[in-house]
């Protein structure tokens, strides 16, 4: 039993940690800069948007973007739930999770129905998301053109005249020297018809859930400063050739080896004894399918 | 699995409550274009207009520019003296404000960006009468609409929209239009939003 003035008492003095930080940690004109983007990214699905991506508390490449943007959508009555490569757990997404929490009041979750913000890194979640939620990536490099062009005002120009002819030819060299498009992680997308997009590097296996998707998905690279998105139901397809169609990952034979389940993204590592040992990459599906619990969603 | 929060976060101010809320409604106005969201409540004192500073204070500060057409000039004022955003002429103004009758020359002039900078065009914010009664339709197909989405709008003439069809028509250039109507309801026509209209 705590008394009253006990806890008035840890509250003034935890209280005192976050003194003088503004809600939400950024400044209001920088949440307003940030929201101005994000809006203009939205009217324009795949359309990399600048914007003045501010030092934080964090280092650039750690998610940065994604965290600049978490902090300018998030209210006080949000839930917040932040994964890294599918994991809550992870030191990096405990830290943003934390951070984010303790400067807004928002409440925090591991659990993906519950959330109405998800900030992840590489994954998006097995559970099916739905239009009062809202993903935002944390993207490492936003220009899907930087492999053929170096020159961001090359590029630029590419995008403009949705010129896009080396990026398939890059594609096409790979089929010829490799029997396949090699491309796994952030594989090329393109949105609404228009831009070519690089999707953050999530694995093949998340990019069919971008497509008419329920929820809006906002794309953060805080290093290089771009804001994009892609709006719920847009058309959102992978560069493909007719007769080499994009698949996604196979887990021929295999299940996750603490719930046993499937039917989810699986995570590979090799073991002392020479096996190897497989689990879901998504913590909180796996937690559900190990309590018993039915994932109603599907994507 | 909820986690308990430590009740000491700092405290949301008034102001940048409004702006949060404002902000989360235009998203979803401008995710789902057609779809009608409430935003939060106006000052009394500012009448017809309330709802279009709500929209105006959460966007605009020192760094952007507007214009406002209208007849009622006395929200200009407000603007500059609640943000500090910069008053510029129409075709060069980041951020415009409009009331129904000045709709159609502000949708003709307004700036439409590049086709290498499509960002740097104008948002025209257009007060009207009402949203979700009224005998103009649009009806709207493309990203952020699953099928079609039907909007009502009372009080703007359909060759504000005809003229946005236009204007819009070299996607990825082109203006985005944010309505509202003085009962602080909201919906959003942005650029990739592909508009039919019935009247």
């Amino acid at each position: 039993m705590v008394s009253a003035t006990g806890v008035r008492a840890l509250i003034d003095e935890r209280g005192a940690e976050f003194e003088g930080y503004t809600f939400g940690f950024l400044d209001d004109m920088a949440k307003r800069e940030i929201r101005r983007t994000i809006l203009k990214a939205v009217a324009i699905p795949g359309h990399q948007v600048p914007f003045g991506s501010r030092e934080m508390p964090i280092a650039r490449g750690w998610g940065t973007g994604g965290l600049q943007i978490t902090l300018a959508c998030v209210g006080a009555d949000d839930t917040i739930k932040v994964i890294d490569q599918g994991d809550d757990a992870s030191v990096n997404a405990v830290n943003l999770r934390r951070l984010i929490a303790k400067t807004t009041g928002a409440r925090e979750t591991l659990t993906t129905g519950e959330a109405t913000l998800i900030q992840s890194r590489h994954r998006i979640p097995e559970e099916r998301m739905t239009a009062a939620q809202i993903l935002i990536l944390q993207v490492p490099i936003p220009e899907p053109l930087r492999h053929v062009e170096r020159s961001v005002a090359s590029a630029r120009a590419m995008h403009a005249e949705a010129d896009y002819a080396r990026m398939w030819l890059a594609l096409y060299e790979d089929v010829v020297r490799n029997g396949e498009v090699t491309a796994g992680a952030g594989y090329p997308v393109m949105v609404n018809g228009r831009f070519v997009m690089a999707p953050s590097p999530i694995p093949r296996w998340d990019i069919p859930k971008l497509n008419q998707a329920d929820t809006l998905f906002l794309f953060g690279a805080g290093r290089e400063k771009r804001i994009y998105a892609v709006p719920p139901f847009t058309n959102v397809q992978p560069l493909e050739f007719d007769d080499y169609p994009f698949e996604i990952e196979a887990f021929p034979n295999m299940s996750c080896r603490r719930c046993g389940a499937t039917d989810s993204y699986l995570v590979t590592s090799p073991q002392a004894d020479g096996g190897t040992l497989s689990v879901c990459s998504d913590t909180s599906y796996c937690d559900d399918v190990l309590a018993g619990r039915k994932v109603e969603n599907q994507w | 699995m909820a986690i308990d929060t430590s009740p000491q976060a700092p405290r949301q101010t008034v102001v940048a409550d409004q702006e949060q809320r404002a902000f989360r409604a235009l998203l979803d106005a401008m995710s789902r274009p057609g779809t009608i969201h409430e935003l939060p409540e106006a000052r009394a004192t500012d009448g017809a207009w309330g709802s279009a500073l709500v929209v105006m204070q959460c966007l605009l500060d020192h760094e952007v520019t507007f214009a406002v057409e209208a007849d009622d000039r006395s929200v200009h004022e407000q603007i500059l003296r609640r943000t500090g955003a910069r008053s510029d002429v129409l075709a060069a103004a980041g951020y415009v404000l409009a009331d129904a009758a000045h709709a159609l020359e502000v949708i003709e002039m307004a700036s439409e960006g590049y086709l290498e900078e499509p960002e740097r065009s104008a948002t025209v914010v257009v007060r009207v009468d009402a949203i979700g009664s009224g005998s103009l339709r649009a009806v709207l197909s493309g990203p952020g609409i699953e099928t079609v989405q039907s909007l009502a709008i009372e009080g703007l003439d359909a060759s504000a929209l005809h003229a946005l069809i236009e204007r819009n028509a070299l996607y990825p250039t082109g203006i985005d239009i944010v309505l509202v109507d003085p009962q602080g309801r909201v919906a959003c026509l942005p650029r990739s939003a592909r508009i039919e209209v019935e009247d």
